[in-house]
């Protein structure tokens, strides 16, 4: 009996404890809740003790940077690259023509205007080849020695892959314009429409669409030409009204098969086939995915006579 | 006490109809209302419980969904839109059914425990007047119905043909027929005390003389007994044995999702709320203002507290906090095994209950010859 009142009263008061302990973890959350709202909030850099002074701490692979107005576009950073990530275009001012392209902070005369410079940082190998045959030295590795011309940066996440893609370069259209290289814009403006017809395309062009499409326009190449192979010649048959439903197709034993059969059944009645035309579509289609053997294509023959 | 469907009667009767269409048409509109309470609450109960779960773990809970770009507060508060995220997607997910299941008992065992909270909230008072129907023998009606949820969550653990299910659901019948007994114990104590069993005249005899709580040892015994055992009744941690995620995935509910995993939910928080409301009208004082209530030199100006509308801010001020405490129970205790949860129950509640039935019995008779 002096147990259960014992373990009663130590019940009770390891409720009050606990409940105690909770609730001065709810009370004090402004500095005991440990979680940092991580874009939004960042924590400082830890100082960096590693022995000796960070300047001279040359192998920081951080991420590449351009100083545009330093760029003579001498490609030679381009040719180093082993990855290919780096990709510059270049435009040169015709003879005779009085376009200035600036200086750089070392007083050399710029020859010509950089109209891109895009580093994939999703490419990138972080092998610090590129930055030393620059002349200029104005592609470099942010962070460590160069901290003074740009602040380390490791943190370059993005929301989509393109986004790695770094731009560097400033040239305006106008500049282009200026340097008389319309040919180069127009260039520019083609492959960016031909990108977007594939952004477009992308996603949209379905096996079933194209059988369709193909079905009911055989006389497209384009379309025509990866699916629809035999059936298409055979298919203007004067349609039979026969009695030929999807539930005929159960027949077939194995399942991958009939499904098959079952997918084939839609395509052709979405491409309003009837019949006849109809089994032979489908008779093609497992064929094509090499699924047919003599039984099922005997049997699916005999539909077409009218007998089920 | 008059009840809102007597009011909506009157209210209609200008149309002429005969008495007994009345009641149809009257009755859809605290049905929808109960409904609306319903799904309201468990979208501010489940906001709440992760964001006090959060906090009691020394994290932050959900701070990034919103409602039309406002997240709510920059610091602790954000993500106020997270749940009707939520909730959207559980309506949009798939249902399945699994093969060997019994698809017609899986159907019907989630509204058979959705319509044992959605009857309880008849009999429930949201304030002085405001219940949907007022039984004289209400508080009867509450305990009998909020035992009807048991037999759908038996169904559903038979029905889903789950190892998993069944051990949830049989765990959970013999909880909560356990636990019927204290809670039952605990209210006819009152119901000895005040004399009746309709809600609204307890209140009356609370605010004639104390609340339940404090008017006598076992009453404040009784209101704790109360409480913890309604806490195992609607299966809530510590005593979530029947759905305990680290022994038996999910217990009874392990094979249903989206629309019907909903309607478990919104019962389960809908539960929380009846019992909260219940032990606040009950032992608490329901619509009656705390400081008008105790008696300690309150002016009489201050009477004015306790009108109709701030009866409803009271009810819901002290049945909130209950649900609070649940929450805050969540997150203190670890999970009772099973035998301690008997243990508990059979040799620690029903006895002290009993006591309590006796000894209040004798208090009642020599308060009365003396006081009297």
């Amino acid at each position: 009996m002096s147990e259960y009142i014992n373990n009663i009263i130590y019940g009770v008061k390891s409720f009050i404890t606990g409940m105690n302990l909770t609730l001065k973890h709810f009370r004090n959350k402004k500095d005991l809740v440990a979680t940092l709202q991580y874009p939004n909030e960042k924590w400082p850099l830890p100082e960096r003790n590693i022995g000796f002074d960070p300047s001279e701490y040359n192998v920081i692979r951080s991420r590449l940077h351009v100083d545009i107005d330093d760029c003579i576009g001498c490609l030679q950073c381009e040719r180093a690259c082993p990855v290919d990530c780096i990709k510059i275009d270049t435009i040169k001012p015709p003879k005779g023509s009085d376009f200035d392209c600036g200086k750089t902070s070392h007083d050399t005369q710029k020859k010509m205007i950089v109209p891109r410079f895009t580093i994939d940082m999703s490419e990138c190998m972080y092998c610090d080849l590129c930055v030393h045959p620059c002349p200029e030295e104005c592609i470099y590795m942010v962070g460590g020695p160069n901290e003074p011309k740009h602040e380390i940066d490791y943190e370059f996440s993005q929301y989509e892959r393109h986004g790695l893609v770094f731009e560097f370069a400033t040239a305006t259209d106008q500049d282009i314009i200026d340097i008389g290289a319309e040919d180069y814009l127009k260039e520019r403006k083609a492959k960016e429409e031909k990108r977007i017809k594939g952004e477009n395309l992308k996603g949209v062009v379905h096996q079933e669409d194209s059988v369709s499409s193909a079905l009911s326009d055989p006389i497209t190449p384009v379309a025509a030409a990866p699916v629809a192979a035999a059936p298409v010649a055979a298919a203007p048959v004067a349609a039979v009204p026969i009695d030929f439903n999807i539930k005929s197709i159960d027949f077939i034993e194995d399942k991958t098969v009939r499904g098959t059969a079952k997918k084939a059944f839609m395509g052709a009645k979405r491409a309003k086939l009837e019949g006849a035309a109809m089994i032979d579509f489908i008779i093609a289609e497992l064929d094509k995915a090499s699924k047919l053997d003599d039984d099922i294509k005997n049997t699916l023959e005999g539909f077409k006579g009218g007998k089920n | 006490m008059t009840s809102a469907l007597d009011y909506l009667i009157e209210l209609l009767a200008f149309t002429g109809l005969d008495h007994s269409i009345l009641v149809v048409l009257a009755i859809h509109i605290p049905a929808l209302a109960i409904f609306l309470v319903m799904v309201v609450n468990a979208t501010i109960a489940v906001y709440v419980e992760r964001k006090v779960a959060a906090f009691m773990q020394d994290r932050l809970g959900p701070m990034e969904v919103g409602l039309f770009g406002f997240k709510g507060g920059r610091r602790f508060w954000g993500g106020i839109g997270q749940t009707i995220a939520d909730a959207i997607k559980l309506l949009t997910k798939e249902d399945i059914v699994p093969d060997n299941a019994d698809k017609k008992l899986m159907l019907l065992a989630p509204f058979i425990i959705f319509i044992g909270a959605f009857l309880t909230f008849i009999a429930v008072p949201f304030s002085e007047n405001l219940v949907v129907s007022d039984f004289n023998v209400g508080i009867f009606y509450i305990i009998a119905m909020s035992s009807v949820g048991v037999i759908g969550i038996i169904l559903a653990g038979w029905s889903s043909n789950n190892k998993w299910s069944l051990y949830g659901a049989m765990r959970a019948a013999a909880q909560i027929v356990s636990y019927e007994i204290p809670i039952g114990l605990t209210l006819l104590l009152v119901v000895i005390v005040a004399g009746s069993l309709n809600l609204g005249d307890i209140v009356q005899w609370q605010a004639d003389n104390r609340w339940f709580i404090i008017h006598s040892p076992f009453t404040f015994v009784a209101f704790f007994i109360y409480f913890i055992s309604v806490v195992a009744e609607t299966n809530r941690t510590p005593f979530d044995i029947p759905e305990a995620e680290s022994e038996l995935v999910a217990g009874w509910m392990t094979e249903y999702s989206g629309f019907k995993w909903a309607i478990f939910f919104l019962s389960e928080y809908a539960n929380m709320l009846i019992v909260s409301i219940v032990a606040s009208v009950v032992f608490l004082g329901g619509w009656l203002s705390p400081l008008a209530i105790l008696n300690i030199g309150i002016p009489e100006s201050w009477m004015i507290l306790d009108g109709p509308i701030l009866g409803f801010f009271w009810v819901m001020l002290k049945a909130l906090f209950l649900v609070f405490v649940m929450m805050w129970f969540r997150w203190t205790f670890p999970r009772l095994r099973v035998d301690q949860l008997m243990y508990l129950c059979w040799k620690v509640f029903i006895p002290f209950c009993l006591a309590n039935l006796f000894f209040v019995s004798i208090w009642e008779l020599i308060s009365g010859t003396i006081f009297r």
